[in-house]
């Protein structure tokens, strides 16, 4: 089943998601169907966000081997090299951190002005207040022909979903309102999704912060956006 | 000549009868004073005379060049005027507002006959103030402003003394005297008060259920109809 | 503080954040214009009723799977005024009871609609920023900015041309009637105004709390002022200033936006409290 997935995916198909939201969106959501055929819903409070993060050992200092780890993948990757045995590590290392601290610190840190020109990010969500955040997100959803192509930095929690119609799991990253009540996805496709779900991939529920670069695809009749993303670290 | 003619008229809700063969005219300069217990008619006689309701059978007819929108009214008060922030000038003001029709603002002469009719009732110099602050004597002499402001030739009152203090009571009772006597408006008023209505006015109209008396002051007073009510009033006061 | 200024100007690049603010302050402005009215006239439940029937229209709406619901909403809500104002004109209890039927039923009934029929995930996120508007005034598509623009200017256009009238309306109905003013007409504008600005007021506050922005910039402004012109121009005001500030500190400390604006109008209102128990202390 995986390897299926895997085939299917690696023809670049990339896929955005949006989690909840008739009230909201315009565009048919990949999740929404998901979620109405196997899982009545995908939406958690932020409180169940956090449960399958106690597993903690609260390794905090990982976090700048993480990102220079990310660093040495990015350099791989152009020469052509097999990714999968360092994004091993750093997931290895980063899911033992403490998320809930630190996505505190990631919200504190975001209030403060940044420069986004210099690291080549068109939209870096990680910089803007999460009522920013979910307004931006959704406007990707509503308007996704003005973000193709864009780089968008984005901090969420990561979560997978399988969908039957097309025997896939879809990735994704979510980010909820202010309220809480309302929850925005954006999938993600990460090396042209050449890592073996689940083995590689984060647990769900686990804050992860992506670059990636916005696009389009038509799946089923349907146009879905997602961002393709070789740059993945768990914060 | 007849402004206003009640011709067999009947009142009454939704098909039940309050008051009938009502059947009286009024002329220009006429100051009319309809009486009568409570319950029997009045206030349904004078909103049927402003057209708020019709008449269930019988007609009323308006002669003399006057408009049925052309009469001021001063109604009795209501529960939303006791704190609404509106200044005097602009409730007087409002009066000119059936001269407007459509055009959205008051012209000059609109302003002017407004600012006439405070000067009129001595009120001009409250213009700026709160209407919901003033005392119940000069809160009925701004609705009276804004009742001349609407008419030049007739004045419909209901119970304008309700809730005054006697002193109040007398000056707007002389003010609107004065109107009559002066000014040539006809004055109709709807009052339980009878020794007012036989002091102040120059025709009576008793009713319950059906007219028991029409005619002039000195006939009434002749006739002794009134001194049901005013006897009983007086015994009630004496409690 | 500049970095709040800073980070405030970079917001100010995402032209949604414009838009919200722009669309926001504009129906703040429409909402503030008719409060006075709807308070003097004891028709602020009417306001009440008419955001739950809004909120019914959007669960139907969603199911029949409109994109723009504004076409489905803006019709009912105005029917719903109208069917409201003429059964308040009859016995005032029976108009009481047959508002609280419609206002509750539409919202169980859309609740209900959006539970067995919505093809979201979210249903509990749907209700939500529908009845609290979380951030619905953020994601506004050009579309609505547009629609929400042009009826807030007719909005302001119509008070305006007929300001004199519904003072006189307001002010005293049968004194109008009986002086040939047509009460009927001038209150059936003021219901239809009523209803277009709660469904554009949804987006701002959500179905909810609709009524509080309507309300406490009116209650706010009669507090101080003692002229009608007066208490309008001050509630406008208030209003304006709440819902700017209520979505700039909403996207500054990630507050929600609805009840940031109606906490504003909250303290304002007390502040206004304050001063007219001066004022007023001192006048008399």
């Amino acid at each position: 089943m995986i390897k299926e997935t895997r085939k299917i995916l690696t023809t670049g198909a990339i896929l955005l998601l949006v989690i909840g939201m008739t009230g909201c969106s315009k565009n048919t959501s990949i999740v929404d169907k998901i979620a109405n055929k196997q899982y009545g819903t995908v939406v958690q409070t932020p409180s169940e966000t956090n449960v399958n993060l106690n597993n903690s050992t609260g390794e905090t200092e990982d976090k700048e081997n993480t990102e220079d780890t990310e660093n040495a993948a990015e350099d791989t990757e152009v020469k052509g090299i097999d990714l999968q045995a360092p994004e091993q590590n750093i997931l290895d290392a980063s899911i033992g951190e403490d998320n809930s601290v630190d996505e505190e610190n990631a919200a504190a840190d975001s209030q403060v002005k940044g420069s986004e020109g210099d690291s080549g990010i068109d939209v870096d969500l990680t910089k803007l207040s999460s009522t920013m955040v979910y307004s931006e997100v959704y406007n990707m959803m509503n308007k996704p022909e003005d973000y193709v192509g864009k780089t968008i930095k984005i901090e969420g929690v990561y979560y997978a979903s399988y969908w039957q119609d097309t025997e896939k799991y879809y990735h994704c990253v979510l980010i909820s309102d202010a309220t809480a009540c309302c929850q925005n996805g954006i999938e993600f496709v990460w090396d042209n999704d050449t890592h073996v779900y689940p083995d590689e991939y984060p647990p769900d529920n686990t804050v992860i912060e992506l670059t990636g670069v916005f696009g389009l695809y038509e799946e089923m009749g349907e146009t879905y956006c997602y961002l393709k993303t070789d740059n993945i670290t768990v914060r | 000549m007849a402004q206003l003619i009640c011709k067999n008229v009947a009142l009454g809700y939704e098909g039940r009868i309050v008051a009938e063969q009502l059947d009286f005219e009024v002329n220009s300069g006429d100051y009319l004073c309809i009486v009568g217990e409570n319950g029997t008619g009045k206030s349904t006689l004078l909103k049927t005379l402003l057209r708020l309701k019709t008449p269930i059978s019988g007609e009323i007819r308006m002669g003399d060049g006057i408009q049925a929108t052309e009469i001021g009214y001063l109604p009795q008060q209501t529960v939303v005027q006791k704190d609404f922030p509106a200044s005097v000038w602009e409730i007087v003001l409002s009066g000119c507002l059936n001269g407007c029709g459509l055009r959205p603002f008051y012209n000059r002469e609109e302003k002017q006959l407004a600012r006439n009719n405070l000067e009129r009732l001595g009120i001009l110099d409250l213009a700026k103030h709160c209407y919901r602050e003033l005392s119940g004597g000069q809160q009925q002499r701004v609705l009276l402003a804004r009742a001349l402001s609407a008419t030049k030739k007739m004045l419909l009152l209901d119970e304008p003394v309700t809730g005054l203090d006697p002193k109040a009571a007398q000056d707007l009772y002389e003010l609107i005297e004065q109107l009559n006597k002066k000014d040539g408006i006809t004055v109709i008023m709807v009052s339980h008060d009878i020794e007012a209505a036989v002091k102040y006015a120059s025709h009576i109209l008793h009713i319950n259920r059906t007219p028991v008396f029409h005619g002039r002051k000195e006939d009434y007073m002749l006739s002794g109809v009134g001194f049901g009510i005013g006897s009983r009033r007086e015994v009630m006061e004496h409690e | 503080m500049n970095d709040i200024f800073n980070t405030l100007l970079h917001y100010f690049s995402f032209p949604f954040v414009r838009y919200a603010l722009i669309v926001g302050i504009l129906i703040a402005l429409c909402s503030s214009l008719l409060g006075v009215t709807l308070v003097l006239k004891r028709f602020s439940f009417i306001g009440d009723g008419l955001s739950h029937v809004a909120f019914g229209a959007i669960a139907v709406a969603a199911v029949f799977g409109f994109t723009n619901d504004t076409v489905i909403v803006m019709p009912v809500t105005i029917i719903a005024a109208v069917i409201l104002l003429k059964s308040g004109q009859n016995t005032k209890i029976r108009g009481d009871a047959s508002l609280a039927m419609l206002s509750v039923g539409a919202l169980a009934i859309g609740y209900l609609l959006m539970n067995l029929f919505s093809k979201s995930s979210n249903i509990s996120g749907d209700v939500c920023s529908t009845l609290f508007g979380s951030t619905s005034i953020l994601t506004l598509t050009m579309a609505e900015v547009w629609v929400s623009v042009i009826m807030s200017v007719i909005v302001v256009a119509v008070f305006l041309l007929f300001y004199h009238k519904i003072f006189a309306v307001t002010f005293d109905e049968t004194f109008a009637r009986a002086t040939g003013t047509r009460t009927d007409m001038y209150n059936l504008i003021v219901a239809v105004i009523t209803a277009v600005i709660i469904v554009l007021a949804m987006n701002l506050v959500g179905s909810l709390l609709i009524s509080a922005l309507i309300i406490f910039p009116a209650m706010s402004a009669m507090r101080v002022f003692k002229n009608f012109r007066a208490v309008i121009l001050c509630s406008v005001i208030i209003s304006m200033i709440a819902a700017g500030s209520g979505i700039i500190i909403s996207i500054l400390a990630s507050t929600p936006v609805g009840s940031t604006i109606v906490a504003i109008d909250i303290v304002v209102f007390i502040l206004f409290c304050g001063v007219g128990k001066l004022i007023g202390g001192a006048g008399k």
